[in-house]
């Protein structure tokens, strides 16, 4: 990175923390620290929402991802507008109604203590775990094509954002949320119409999406059907995407506190439900957006060098391992494939055939076949196989000009720091309000107490996030992407614990409490099989599973198990 | 239940736009389909 892009990061950064502080103020207990004092109109809980929801992973993995399978990935989110109405008829009036801190309390007033303790230590497991892997999961890249130090990298994506979430509470996260967004949108659209203008002469937008959709990228619906019968184990495809991804969806915005505590902020009932279904609305185009900008990073490739792989870490590796020879030779039948790809499309904005996408089809299936090669090496070396968070940054740094190198990795930063301060909120009002306050019951209520403690526990998940950051930084790409399917190991089993209590009125507390806890083994063994090849169900599905098995097995344990006596 | 020190707010919310929510949920689903829909058609002409 230049001077300028050191400058445009250090103030965009320096500039969210001040605000954060600036806004920090707010009163001086449990009302303001954890919901605002639900004064929050409904835009701006739209845009805390999405906040939460979009972390630095999103923004490098989505272009990513379309840049190698393609754009059906936007199909995992066809389920959450479905889900947003169920919140909304459901969720949102129980919640408001009873007028909680944590989605967890409405559980003691419907079952008992106990499945409110479960439910609450499942989430702080969860969003405990993901949220330190959701610090380090961007260091590593950054770290990995910039040089940076992973530990001091670490520091300031996850360290910096606490100095305002500790001070501020909910408040301070929803208005830096809300400027953090701006940002990013902003630079992804700069970002967007730069890749655009640097096409070659005469080579437009739809002649981009051409080159993509002729060669398999704008694949946004896809049937997850092959030789006559559907694929359990196809990861995204519209069934999947609608069902699995309603139940995720269901899960996330409806049972983990990090997306409650959010609309919980809202001024009144009805804002909260247009924060929900504004996000229903808007969430599936702006992912469309964003792996287009994958799809555009692609076709700018075909007239453009391309790396073969997009990790310059792993490849200063492979130069220095005894495949150093293998590797030679890829490079070169690349190179030799790079220049029939040029001469092809040399006079592409003239031609523009048929024919001419044919040969650019045949020689993409060289390159794909040169990178898995390039792929099965650097795995054979040691290192990490999976290079698709890579892409984007890596075209940001090489192509880029000074200075909007320093706002892409900027939003990197910001988008980090937006889900991690909610879930670092979340994470203390649960442990403040379902633990804390219930198991250390204190003779009167306190607020200035109550408001120091609820600050000291933000800080103490911050600092744990922080440990399980540098912990992680060891232990390699492939230990993090089994973390990050943790959520869909737990969601399952907390929606069904709600989905009893709101829908199977009759079910008793101790029914749903062992029902819970043997659907989540359940979800775990599945989980094992589906890792060890033994049964093919991609991790949406788990969401499902989990939820019906709570479900189930509540009416089983019903039949089964004494009636309590209070 | 923990005590709360929220006033109660009975004040009955106007809904937005519509006269109903199931006019904003109509309007969601529809959105929705409409996309899967341009999605397909952007998928066919691409492909």
């Amino acid at each position: 990175m230049n001077l300028p892009d050191w400058i445009v990061l250090i103030v965009t950064l320096a500039g969210i923390i001040l605000y954060g502080i600036y806004k920090s103020r707010t009163s001086r207990d449990l009302d303001g620290y954890f919901l605002s004092n639900q004064s929050l109109p409904w835009w701006m809980v739209l845009l805390s929402i999405m906040g939460t929801q979009a972390s630095a992973v999103t923004f490098l993995a989505a272009p990513g991802q379309a840049y190698t399978d393609g754009m059906r990935f936007v199909q995992y989110y066809f389920g959450l507008p479905l889900a947003a109405i169920v919140i909304c008829i459901t969720f949102v009036p129980a919640f408001r109604r009873m007028k909680i801190y944590t989605a967890y309390e409405y559980l003691e007033n419907r079952f008992d203590g106990n499945t409110r303790t479960l439910t609450s230590l499942l989430f702080l497991l969860q969003r405990g775990l993901s949220t330190g892997i959701s610090v380090v999961a961007p260091s590593i890249i950054l770290s990995a094509l910039l040089g940076w130090n992973i530990y001091v990298t670490n520091l300031f994506m996850g360290g910096l954002l606490i100095v305002y979430t500790v001070s501020g509470g909910a408040k301070a996260v929803a208005y830096t949320q809300q400027l953090q967004l701006i940002v990013i949108f902003a630079a992804l659209f700069i970002a967007g119409y730069y890749i655009v203008q640097h096409l070659p002469e005469q080579v437009g937008f739809t002649d981009a999406l051409e080159v993509g959709g002729k060669l398999g990228k704008l694949n946004v619906i896809t049937t997850g059907m092959e030789k006559g019968g559907f694929d359990w184990s196809d990861r995204y495809n519209i069934i999947s995407g609608v069902i699995g991804g309603f139940f995720l969806a269901l899960s996330y915005f409806g049972t983990d506190q990090s997306q409650v505590g959010r609309y919980l902020t809202a001024k009144s009932s009805t804002e909260s439900k247009l924060g929900l279904l504004m996000n229903g609305i808007v969430k599936v185009p702006m992912q469309f957006f964003i792996l287009l900008l994958g799809v555009l990073v692609f076709a700018f490739y075909q007239f453009n060098k391309a790396p073969v792989f997009f990790n310059k870490k792993e490849i200063s590796r492979l130069e220095a391992s005894a495949y150093n020879p293998q590797w030679e030779q890829l490079k070169h039948r690349m190179d030799a494939v790079q220049a029939e790809k040029d001469t092809l499309l040399k006079n592409y904005a003239q031609e523009k055939s048929a024919g001419t996408l044919q040969s650019l089809k045949l020689l993409q299936q060289q390159t794909d076949s040169i990178r898995k090669e390039t792929k099965a090496l650097v795995k054979k070396s040691g290192g990490d196989d999976n290079d698709t968070n890579y892409i984007f940054l890596r075209f940001v740094v090489d192509y880029l000009p000074v200075g909007l190198v320093g706002l892409i990795i900027a939003i990197i930063f910001l988008a980090s720091w937006g889900s991690i301060a909610a879930a670092l909120n979340s994470l203390a009002s649960s442990t403040v309000v379902d633990l804390h306050k219930r198991y250390r019951r204190t003779s009167e209520n306190n607020n200035e107490q109550d408001y120091r403690i609820s600050k000291r526990y933000t800080l103490g998940w911050g600092v744990f996030c922080m440990v399980v950051a540098m912990f992680a930084s060891n232990i390699g790409n492939s230990l993090i992407e089994t973390v990050n399917i943790l959520g869909s190991l737990f969601y399952g089993t907390i929606l069904g614990i709600f989905l009893v209590a709101f829908y199977c009125k009759g079910i008793r507390a101790n029914s749903v409490f062992w029902a819970a806890i043997a659907a989540e083994l359940f979800t775990i063994v599945l989980f094992i099989l589906s890792e060890k090849n033994i049964i093919g169900l991609g991790f949406l599905w788990l969401n499902v599973t989990g939820a019906f098995s709570v479900i189930l097995l509540s009416y089983l344990f019903q039949l089964l198990l004494p009636k309590r006596v209070k | 239940m923990m005590e709360k020190s929220r006033d109660e707010k009975k004040v009955r919310e106007k809904i937005p736009l519509f006269r109903s929510w199931a006019q904003w949920y109509a309007l969601v689903l529809g959105f929705l389909i409409v996309q899967i829909i341009l999605f397909y058609l952007f998928t066919k002409r691409f492909s």
